[in-house]
């Protein structure tokens, strides 16, 4: 576990003990801090990796499209926490639809298809974990009972593409099980580790733009990564670097208590109506 | 019914977003937080108010300058439109 998770020494003490939870509460702004990380998360696994490094469909590469990445995938979390049954089937025919495009062929280092729901699993898997980290950091640590519930709420984060419900495994415990299970196949070959690179030094962006803030995003990055990923991505991480990191987060805490829903997750209700706006005026969603 | 021409208001839908927005609960510390959101922007303006207004101030000396101008900071939005006596 220690391996395959982050874990925090000082973490912000619960101000609601008893409140039930969900995993909407997690879609503070916040959480996007650990929107790289999460991408660095997804690709580790061989077959996402490859996956999306050699995918033909351009308009949706982080590395060539990366405003118009950042809009559809902050949409699906949108879609899959906020939305409702009609939202989120729009949003899986948009996605099914270049998901069909992206199938390994015979050069391809390893099998992949954008419709295997195992790859999914683990892609929802990382969404959950990143979720869940930050929910933690922000909000305090949960009670068993309110991990379950958190747990339960956030299966739509698969299910919105074609992950079931029998494929998250049944209870919070049983999770960790999967997470540690899968995270033994964790390899991040030199093509992906090169892409994740670029990423994480925001070679994508206009560098006037991007400079400033690379190092926040590095640190931010690598403190949202697992041991099992750090060594995967070739990264180092230091205990000096663990107590900011730790403090950051209390200080940011303290502040999100502070701030009203419509501020903290008033961007994800805007981007889900552009969303409903697309789907009634008819154009592409991705 | 097309004698009915022009903006109909569905007074339905009005009062359910009405007891929507009544119903909304926010917790104190939200509420304190928005309170400083919203007076930071406030205050901004006050300052900037405050000083391409000070004609006010040159009779003025000491504390009573400094407790008109901070007055004023504050009390922008009711200046724009008259004058009050602040000596």
């Amino acid at each position: 576990m220690s391996e395959t998770r982050i874990s925090a020494t000082r973490q912000t003490a619960r101000w609601d003990p008893d409140a039930d939870v969900s995993v909407a509460d997690a879609m503070d702004f916040w959480s996007f801090a650990a929107a790289a990380a999460n991408v660095v998360m997804q690709l580790a696994l061989p077959g996402v990796g490859y996956g999306v490094v050699e995918s033909k469909v351009d308009s949706g590469s982080i590395l060539k499209h990366p405003w118009k990445r950042l809009r559809t995938t902050s949409q699906y979390l949108a879609v899959a926490v906020f939305g409702t049954e009609a939202d989120r089937a729009a949003f899986r025919e948009a996605v099914d639809g270049v998901h069909r495009q992206v199938i390994s062929t015979a050069e391809s280092p390893v099998k992949y298809n954008g419709f295997d729901r195992e790859l999914q699993m683990w892609v929802a898997a990382c969404l959950f974990v990143g979720l869940e980290d930050t929910y933690k950091l922000l909000r305090g640590e949960m009670t068993a009972e309110q991990a379950e519930q958190f747990y339960r709420s956030s299966w739509t984060l698969g299910t919105t593409l074609q992950v079931t419900e029998d494929q998250w495994p049944a209870t919070r415990i049983e999770f960790d099980t999967y997470w540690d299970d899968a995270c033994k196949r964790v390899v991040i070959d030199p093509p992906v580790r090169d892409y994740l690179l670029d990423l994480i030094n925001l070679r994508m962006i206009n560098p006037v733009l991007g400079l400033p803030f690379r190092p926040l995003l590095k640190f931010l990055t690598v403190g949202f990564l697992a041991p099992v990923f750090r060594n995967a991505l070739g990264v180092k991480w230091s205990k000096g670097r663990q107590r900011r990191f730790e403090w950051l987060f209390l200080l940011v805490a303290f502040v999100n208590r502070f701030l009203p829903v419509f501020v903290r997750q008033g961007g994800s209700f805007i981007v889900l109506a552009d969303v409903r706006r697309r789907v009634r005026a008819h154009s592409a969603l991705v | 019914m097309p004698a009915q021409s022009g903006m109909i208001i569905n007074i339905g839908a009005v009062l359910a977003t009405l007891r929507k927005f009544f119903a909304f609960e926010m917790t104190i510390a939200e509420w304190i937080g928005t309170a400083i959101l919203a007076v930071i922007p406030y205050l901004v303006i006050g300052v900037i108010w405050s000083l391409t207004h000070t004609d006010h101030l040159d009779g003025m000396t000491g504390i009573d300058r400094t407790v008109s101008f901070l007055g004023s900071i504050v009390s922008w939005p009711v200046l724009l439109f008259s004058d009050v006596c602040m000596a």
